[in-house]
């Protein structure tokens, strides 16, 4: 039974070679796709707060969304993005932010698929106001936003298993 | 793993989101209106600014009435959209005045129209908001007959009206 507590104690502090190393290289890419996903999200942020008209006006081209609630998704949607992208990167309730920045954007894939299946052409408004429209520009968002979720629920993984050590 | 304390904490930075945008945009000179006016039946669609306007701009829903006004009146018909793309096809005898290029426009103006004429301004559709942009500052320039074709050229287009392409005129 002590063998066995002995050789369970051993296991758990027994640092392997090279581990060190690995965990440097884990902590490198968290810092790496935390700044890639805080940062990007902070930069889409500011063009959509300056200009909110602007902003509303392509929430409407969308053609998804009531038109009551247009005005409110344009005033709040850019804050929620700075926001997350702040608490990502300064590490401030960073999962909370991250899985709020994963929904964003498993919900903007939704309304681009959505759009480019029943072939309506549309303003993403992703990082300038006034982007140009097209089957292949909707093709090119739809990719960049799955890297970049699959970048943010890497990254989820990553804090589960910092948080499991 | 999605733990408790992570939902606890979308929810507080979702109340803060609401709190600071609500905030931001009440206090922003480019603040937008609760609800906008989203209805294209109902003229150019736009958010809308939080403050009153001090110039309202009448708007023309009907394309009718805006070819009455040309074929019957002296109308001034005024194109704000860009030149390249005015060259591809305007409303006859409609001048061009790009709305990007105002301060330009402002001192062409005067020698094209008297501030007693009645001027339509139009752009793409209702979904573009520059001939409201164009329309209020002719007004604060002093011009009293101003009105916006919210159909604008898209709605002009599509009801089979007549076309002018590159400065000519059928």
């Amino acid at each position: 039974m002590s063998n066995l507590f002995r050789s369970k104690f051993k296991f758990k502090n027994r640092v392997e070679p090279g581990s060190m190393g690995l965990g440097r290289q884990t902590s490198l890419i968290e810092w790496v796709l935390r700044l890639f996903l805080g940062c990007t999200f902070i930069f889409s942020s500011w063009h959509k707060i300056v200009s909110p008209d602007q902003f509303a006006t392509i929430v409407y081209g969308y053609d998804v969304f009531p038109h009551q609630i247009i005005n409110v998704l344009a005033i709040v949607v850019p804050f929620v993005e700075l926001v997350c992208g702040i608490s990502l990167i300064t590490g401030l309730l960073k999962r909370s932010g991250l899985l709020i920045i994963n929904a964003m954007l498993a919900g903007f894939i939704f309304l681009i698929s959505f759009n480019l299946i029943r072939g309506h052409e549309f303003d993403c408004g992703c990082f300038s106001l006034g982007e140009t429209k097209g089957v292949w520009s909707s093709i090119w968002l739809l990719v960049r936003d799955l890297v970049m979720l699959g970048a943010g629920i890497y990254l989820f993984r990553l804090f589960d298993k910092k948080d499991r050590l | 793993m999605i733990f408790k304390r992570d939902i606890i904490g979308c929810f507080f930075l979702l109340i803060i989101c609401v709190m600071l945008s609500f905030g931001v945009n009440a206090l922003s000179p480019n603040g937008i209106a609760l609800r906008g006016q989203w209805n294209p039946d109902q003229g150019v669609v736009m958010a809308g600014a939080n403050k009153p306007h001090a110039v309202d701009v009448m708007q023309i829903n009907n394309p009718f009435k805006v070819k009455r006004l040309l074929e019957s009146g002296p109308a001034v018909v005024l194109d704000v959209r860009r030149p390249d793309i005015y060259d591809l096809g305007h409303i006859p005898g409609a001048l061009n005045f790009p709305l990007d290029d105002f301060e330009e426009d402002e001192k062409a103006l005067p020698s094209k129209i008297t501030p007693e004429d009645e001027i339509i301004v139009y752009c793409a559709g209702v979904t573009c908001q520059d001939s409201h942009t164009f329309a209020t500052r002719l007004v604060e320039m002093g011009f009293t007959h101003v009105a916006v074709y919210a159909g604008g050229f898209a709605e002009w287009e599509e009801m089979g009206f007549d076309v002018a392409v590159q400065g000519i005129d059928p």
